[in-house]
């Protein structure tokens, strides 16, 4: 193994001496990886004194990106799945605009998979398709106006909503509330 | 500051500015990280100003917002970033590329900072419900930058070094 810096050894103690000693079968743990993944990206950054890398150096440190970059793909899906339920739901539909002095809950009955489904059937919602999916631009005749920065809020059991209509499953129980909110 | 300078800031600002708008319509596509990247290399902490005449074109299009106190540290960050790892990489842009992809990815929590004030819940969610598009953030910028870093890297410099009159580039 290439001539490594004093800090990089003396921070990687085992995970230094592992790697000396060849492969060996062992449990590594996350955390673990993560160090080797650091300590290889520092040796290689600032390990090499001015020498050009060769190409097993390239290697490994591609490598070691695209290992991270799967990791980080996986945990974003896994962090981001949301399962729909399946059969009918009951539901509750809230609107709020306080420009307009509206406030409205209404249950409704759905066996649509996703919010932005369900409300492509709602008589009383206008709405658009763009590159994201559906778009709301408003209920019961309750315009978003963008000149004057208003736009209708989504948010779920109270909580806000970080995706759009058609990434929000329709649960049995839960209560969807569109406000209208001014400003960016 | 000499007149050349100024010229040359604006000039660099300009384009930073154009390429984010030309590409806006496409998420988390962009070219500020490959610019910054290859200005800081070229033109050093001088870049920091470039920075700064960027984000106030972006004030003045989007107004001010949380995201926009965002861009008052993210983008200086990965300046700072160049301009500390420039001397022991020097012209690798394969690890160009990587800084570059690992900054991309790590775009979104960086941006989510500004909002742990306004709402901690707020911004956790925020940033994992991006991570998806950070990811596909860190792979665009290891691309750009390991394809085009060499090329765009060795204009400017060849550019800069024939502005050099008397050994002063302002």
């Amino acid at each position: 193994m290439a001539r490594m810096p004093a800090i990089a050894l003396t921070c990687a103690g085992r995970d230094i001496s592992f790697l000396q000693q060849g492969v060996r079968r062992r449990k590594i743990r996350g955390n673990q990886v993560l160090r080797l993944a650091i300590i290889v990206i520092f040796v290689s950054l600032v390990g090499r004194k001015g020498e050009k890398m060769n190409k097993k150096q390239k290697i490994i440190l591609v490598s070691v990106f695209a290992a991270v970059i799967v990791i980080a793909g996986i945990l974003a899906g896994a962090l981001n799945y949301r399962a729909t339920q399946e059969g009918r739901k009951e539901f509750q539909v809230e609107i709020v605009s306080e420009r307009d002095g509206y406030s409205d809950s209404k249950t409704y009955k759905s066996d649509a998979d996703y919010l932005g489904e369900f409300l492509r059937t709602l008589d009383n919602c206008e709405w658009e398709e763009s590159d994201y999916g559906i778009y709301i631009k408003g209920f019961d005749g309750m315009m978003e106006d963008y000149d004057n920065q208003y736009w209708w809020c989504v948010t779920v059991n109270g909580e806000s909503s970080m995706t759009g209509a058609d990434e929000i499953p329709l649960l049995d129980g839960d209560v969807y509330n569109f406000t209208l909110m001014q400003g960016w | 500051m000499p007149v050349k300078k100024i010229t040359r800031i604006a000039l660099l600002s300009a384009i930073l500015y154009v390429s984010k708008v030309v590409l806006e319509f496409l998420p988390n596509v962009e070219l500020v990280s490959f610019l910054i990247l290859i200005y800081t290399l070229v033109f050093g902490s001088e870049t920091l100003l470039v920075i700064a005449v960027f984000n106030l074109f972006e004030f003045i299009q989007w107004g001010f917002g949380v995201w926009w106190v965002s861009y008052l540290y993210v983008w200086p960050l990965l300046c700072l970033i160049v301009l500390i790892l420039k001397k022991a990489v020097k012209e690798e842009f394969l690890v160009w590329g990587i800084v570059s992809g690992g900054y991309g990815l790590s775009f979104g929590g960086l941006f989510a900072l500004a909002y742990l004030p306004v709402d901690p819940s707020y911004a956790l969610a925020y940033w994992i419900s991006g991570l998806p598009w950070d990811v596909w953030h860190g792979v665009w910028n290891f691309v750009l930058v390991f394809a085009l870093g060499k090329p765009l890297y060795r204009v400017l410099k060849i550019c800069y070094d024939k502005m050099d009159y008397g050994g002063r580039n302002g």
